[in-house]
């Protein structure tokens, strides 16, 4: 856009990181700015600095001068504007802000004047607007005096002008004042979005930060719309009467050379024993960690690898990064936690060496320029994984370590997503919950709203309501809500945090967390430490633990025996529920058509069931060549050493990487940069640029163009969802491992499995409706026999030896089983809904056995909810007391005032008819969300064989083609983007799994039922391949029995 | 006591005494205005003429002046706040009062304006009824102080109310 007039700086914007003031991205406000052809642009969010990477990649991008700032809240109830001129100021705006974030509830932040004045030294004052103590009716005589003292020359008194009635009252008192003081005055306006048509965005935010509807908002919102990025043009004519206010906006922007760029970020020393240099450590420590992981002769070219990958650490200066993992690892170990390197860290050695990762990447052929390259000026990501129950533990450590000043988690931006956007406007447009609630449900977390599901939810899809609320919810998707933590995500500084950014409280409690994201900490070049709790990691644990205290068997992760038939064996069979990464509907579906026989199957599998590999087409040949459908060629006989594990077909981020190297000489550090672009083409297109390159020098060596094309097509394909190789190795690893304890240990598997929740693919109820399927007893919840978590129960199972023989790993030198029987497994305590946390002390301080229901009540005093929830989950059933009796006996006791003396008197229990089959199931569910007494389909075979109804079991025995009617449990509903379309759910019944494809044209037909039944039936035609069963949908239906059925939470849409 | 004759003088002795409050109550004039008595006044205007025939203004929280008041019904009458009397008291002279008239009327007249101090703009409304307005104040050739406003919507001149 030209311009007629000088340009002029917008100095006080706000973009919506100001949680739910702003209307525009960062992003936006600098490129509007930048068509403006603005000098510069500030961006000053509310007691914070959330926006300015974002701001600050896209100002580089366009060349744009940034300012960066601050709104600031004053304990006086007045704001400050303030904006760094140097390094300096920005390390003091960082500082302030830190203060006053520290001292107040999540989402709050108040300074005083004289911390404004501490922090003043190479900081931009702005003092003015609406709320600033300048303009107000009491004189700030005191105030300005501090002020004027502690900014001298970088205080300003800033007019803002927003055509509004009160600004002329409030601007004669800020000039005359201002005069008074000799405070030189400069132009701004409060920009809160980059062009006018944001205005009813803005109005619904301020509707939703204040909790009000649009009609009752009154003065809350802005009177008009004049609070958008004004041209020149329109700047000028605004302060034509004060034209050297408006130069001054261009001598503020001048007087700050401040960019994110000049940030000196350095990671902090570790103090060393015998004055070595933390390289010398780091060496000292791969070279003992690879003598441990190899034996005193280290192969030779794993010492090459270590010295390659040891000497660019040192060049790059990463070695205290090493250290502080290695720190963190040696930690997990002296408190028994388990831990494990997951990501491109497993493509190194000295991160295998060092015990960080389990997967060693010489002998797998890994590709270390994944982890780290010269040419990649980035810090090394290593991603470490730990059971989830006690990563806390691991995150307090790293606070003790490094101080709260020197350490601090990385934040997690709460976006809007579909359904959380509709519900927001909906309020703010003053429609009633209740319709709602009707959106939310046909609406997943990330959908988005559109005519076809509004009007399935009652809503006249041309109403100018409804019209609002789709195209103002779809602007809301994306916008920041607030303000959450990363999983695990830190940063370390020598320097103190609060030097690169503020710190603020988390909700959680001993929590501080900075105010960027990771992307944010990545744009910047910040190291990261990730320490993310894995629920599969503590599954294993409990499962060990399990295995020592009832079986007398020592077992960890690296010596479970590797190749175990049996395991294979059920894998190939898709028998994978509660197993790690492979549990999955889409999983399950696979395995019996890949047909894992090795642990490198393992990885490809887990790799295979992902977006990149299934949009590049690279499964069906894949498929094809494994069972010798297809013969294995290579484009180029250079390819084949890159392609050759898996079959001629790309997989794996690494080889796209290398197929990069060997057949378009690109170098390591290039591809990696290929990578990086494949990961982000769909927003930045930069993988277009890679096409001639490759595509050419693939030609020129020989390749064809039809092939180079193709592979170019999967690299883009691949995106960002292709799994690096190491990865999957890491996770392939923990895949293998559960698959081992499910075969060979099914109770104390499941036992631990359900003590780990919440963790993984299904709710406890399947997962202990499939252990059943296996042969494991579960025993009810009991007040005599349950303990908090479940246990197993030795004495009680069925007389079976260990699932598989163990015979076949005993020689790999693990302790031999004990010979007990299969133990059952009784259900815990904490499976009762609603029994408090701090009533489990009183749960396990009372002794059993109890004679009756008044000995456990004397004895244990719980509230009546939690002892009315415990009857009715059957844990008194063992007394002899049928549970309507139990539920009146217990009532009576609560409710019945402790007389002084025993009374002689005799209750009268009245007469209880017992619960039938499915009444007990129904009250199961309802008090522990499964029940051991059976399926909740179990009692209703009979009625839905009368129907014609098939079970699962039934499916599994006919033919291809066979027209079916089912009706099951709706565990899973899953529509994922690769899938054109289609809708694929997992329904269950008492005899197992039956999976469902929806096509779209089915879907929207039924969709209300679809998206919302519970319990539903479907007629369709099975489509049988080989071992692999589906049931396509024709027709969607809730059957209509006489029974009522309870209802299972199911997985929707993630 | 009966007296023997008739009384043919009377000495009256006076003392000093503390005036107690009730005796102060029973010399000083009645306050000159009675608020019960109003209320009782309101009472019978309202039972004869209904509920709404006696209001009172009170301040909305809106930008549309229209909607910056809306009027109470008023069933008992109050002293008016000492603070705002002072406040309007010290002023050397009396605040400008703008009447906004109930129905802005569109401008016919083509007098000639001598003055204009504005504009303002309100915008909202957006979910029900779009409105932008550009507030201004207008003085007149006669004299006449106008609040009048540009209907962006409806591309009118309005008039609003005068002060």
């Amino acid at each position: 856009m030209t311009t007629t007039r000088s340009p002029y700086a917008s100095l006080w914007c706000k973009s919506n990181f100001a949680f739910l003031e702003g209307a525009s991205t960062p992003q936006e406000l600098v490129e509007k700015a930048h068509g403006l052809g603005l000098r510069a642009l500030a961006i000053t969010d509310r007691d914070g600095v959330y926006g300015v990477v974002q701001a600050h990649v896209r100002a580089k991008q366009l060349g744009m001068h940034l300012l960066i700032g601050s709104e600031l809240s004053i304990g006086d109830g007045t704001k400050l504007v303030v904006i760094a001129r140097t390094l300096r100021g920005y390390q003091n705006l960082c500082g302030l802000i830190s203060k006053g974030r520290l001292r107040s509830e999540k989402g709050k932040s108040v300074v005083a004047w004289h911390e404004v004045c501490e922090h003043a030294e190479d900081v931009i004052a702005l003092w003015g607007g609406r709320h600033s103590a300048l303009s107000a009716e009491a004189e700030p005589v005191r105030v300005a005096g501090q002020l004027r003292d502690a900014f001298g020359d970088r205080l300003y008194a800033m007019l803002a002008r927003h055509q509004e009635p009160e600004d002329v009252t409030d601007e004669q008192r800020l000039r005359e004042r201002a005069e008074r003081w000799q405070i030189p005055l400069v132009a701004a306006t409060e920009t809160l979005y980059h062009q006018r048509d944001r205005k009813p965005l803005q109005d619904v935010l301020t509707c939703i930060r204040h909790g009000v509807s649009l009609s009752r908002a009154g003065r809350l919102l802005t009177a008009n719309a004049e609070h958008a990025l004004h041209s020149a043009d329109d700047f000028h004519r605004l302060y034509a009467d004060i034209p050297e206010a408006i130069e001054r906006t261009v001598e503020v922007a001048d007087r700050c050379d401040f960019n994110l760029d000049q940030i000196r970020y350095r990671y902090p020393s570790e103090r060393l024993p015998d004055g070595k240099t933390t390289h010398e450590q780091l060496c000292d420590l791969t070279h003992a960690g690879a003598v441990a992981r190899y034996g005193e002769v280290i192969p030779d070219n794993v010492t090459a690898q270590l010295h390659k990958e040891l000497s660019l650490i040192h060049e790059l200066e990463y070695d205290g990064y090493f250290l502080t993992m290695v720190e963190i690892v040696r930690f997990c170990h002296e408190r028994n936690i388990l831990c494990q390197g997951r990501g491109s860290a497993a493509n190194s050695a000295v991160c295998y060496c060092l015990g960080i990762t389990a997967i060693d990447p010489v002998r797998m052929g890994l590709l270390f320029e994944r982890f780290l390259s010269r040419e990649r000026a980035e810090p090394p990501d290593i991603d470490l994984d730990i059971e989830h129950d006690r990563r806390e533990e691991v995150i307090q450590h790293v606070y003790d370590k490094y101080g709260r000043t020197h350490a601090a988690m990385v934040a997690n931006v709460i976006r809007y997503r579909g359904k959380s956007a509709v519900r927001d406007v909906g309020k703010a447009l003053g429609i009633a919950e209740v319709n709602l609630d009707r959106i939310a449900k046909l609406l997943s977390h990330y959908d988005q709203a559109d005519n076809e599901l509004l009007k399935n939810a009652g809503f006249d899809p041309k109403s100018r309501t409804t019209q609002l609320l789709l195209s103002l919810s779809e602007q809301l998707q994306g916008f920041p809500r607030h303000l959450s933590i990363h999983p695990g995500g830190f940063v370390l500084g020598h320097a103190p945090i609060d030097h690169l950014v503020p710190q603020e409280n988390a909700t959680m409690a001993d929590r501080t967390v900075i105010q960027w994201d990771k992307d944010d900490v990545e744009a910047l070049g910040l190291f990261k430490v990730d320490l993310l709790g894995l629920g599969a990691l503590r599954q294993v644990h409990l499962c060990f633990d399990l295995l020592r205290a009832h079986h007398k068997i020592e077992l960890t992760m690296a010596t479970i025996p590797p190749d175990d038939t049996a395991t294979f064996d059920m894998i190939c069979r898709g028998d994978t529920v509660g197993v790690f990464q492979i549990e999955s509907r889409a999983q399950m579906s696979m395995l019996p058509r890949l047909k894992p026989r090795t642990f490198y199957d393992l990885v490809v599998e887990v790799s295979i069931v992902r977006p990149g590999p299934i949009t590049g087409g690279m499964v069906h040949p894949y498929l094809r060549r494994r069972n010798g459908e297809e013969e294995v060629t290579y484009p180029h006989p250079c390819l084949k050493p890159v392609l050759e594990k898996t079959l001629g077909i790309p997989l794996f981020q690494e080889q796209v990487m290398r197929l990069a190297v060997v057949a378009a000489d690109y170098t390591p550090g290039e591809a990696d940069q290929l990578r990086r672009d494949m990961a982000a083409w769909r927003k930045s297109g930069q993988i277009d640029h890679h096409r001639d390159r490759l595509v050419n020098r693939m030609i020129e060596k020989g390749i064809e163009r039809e092939f180079a094309e193709r592979v170019f097509e999967q690299i883009r394909g691949f995106g960002e969802y292709g799994f690096p190789e190491s990865h999957a190795a890491s996770f392939a690893l923990i895949s293998y491992v559960t698959s081992w304890l499910k075969q060979h240990y099914p109770a104390a598997f499941m036992c631990s499995l359900l003590n780990a929740q919440p963790m993984g693919f299904y709710a406890p109820a399947t997962i202990i409706d499939d252990a059943k399927r296996h042969g494991v007893e579960v025993l009810p919840i009991d007040v005599s026999h349950s303990a908090w978590d479940c246990t197993l129960d030795l004495t009680a199972g069925p007389s079976l030896t260990p699932n598989p023989s163990p015979q076949t790993w005993r020689g790999e030198g693990v302790a031999g089983d004990v010979g007990v029987g299969l133990p059952a497994v009784r259900i815990g305590f904490r499976y009762v809904q609603g029994v408090r946390a701090e009533e489990r002390e009183l749960l396990e301080r009372a002794k059993p056995p109890f004679v009756s229901l008044e000995d456990f009540v004397t004895r244990c005093p719980l509230s009546e909810k939690s002892l009315v929830t415990l009857v009715e989950a059957g844990a008194f059933d063992g007394l002899g007391l049928s549970r309507r009796a139990a539920l009146w006996e217990a009532l009576r006791l609560t409710r019945t005032p402790e007389l002084p003396l025993p009374s002689a008197r005799q209750q009268v229990l009245p007469m209880f008819d017992a619960l039938s089959v499915a009444e007990t199931i129904r009250w199961d569910y309802a008090a522990s969300h499964h029940s051991v007494q059976g399926h909740p389909l179990t009692p209703l075979r009979a009625r839905l064989n009368q129907e014609g109804m098939v079970s699962g079991a039934d499916i599994q025995r006919l033919a291809h083609g066979t027209r079916i009617r089912y009706a099951g449990l709706v565990i899973c509903r899953q529509r994922p983007a690769t899938a054109a379309g289609v809708t694929f759910m997992t329904l269950e019944d008492e005899t197992g799994f039956v999976n469902v494809v929806l096509w779209q044209k089915v879907f929207t037909k039924y969709t209300v039922v679809a998206r919302t039944a519970s319990f539903l039936g479907i007629t369709g035609r099975l489509q049988v391949e080989g071992r692999v069963i589906h049931l396509v949908a024709e027709q969607l239906w809730v059957p209509r029995l006489r029974e009522q059925n309870v209802k299972l939470p199911s997985r929707d849409f993630h | 006591m009966p007296l023997p004759a008739p009384a043919s003088s009377l000495t009256v002795e006076v003392t000093g005494l503390l005036v107690t409050a009730e005796q102060m109550r029973l010399m000083t004039s009645p306050p000159r205005r009675d608020l019960a008595a109003a209320d009782r006044a309101l009472a019978r205007i309202i039972a004869e003429l209904g509920p709404d025939a006696v209001t009172r203004a009170v301040l909305q929280d809106a930008h549309l002046p229209e909607a910056s008041f809306r009027f109470e019904r008023l069933e008992h009458v109050c002293f008016p706040d000492p603070a705002v009397l002072q406040q309007l008291q010290s002023r050397s002279e009396p605040p400008a009062i703008r009447r906004v008239w109930a129905k802005p009327v569109e401008i016919t007249s083509r007098e000639r304006m001598t003055q204009i101090a504005g504009p303002y703009v309100i915008t909202g409304g957006w979910w029900a009824r779009q409105v932008t307005r550009h507030y201004c104040y207008v003085e007149t050739e006669s004299g006449d102080l106008l609040y009048c406003f540009y209907d962006a919507e409806r591309d009118r001149f309005m008039v609003h109310g005068a002060l």
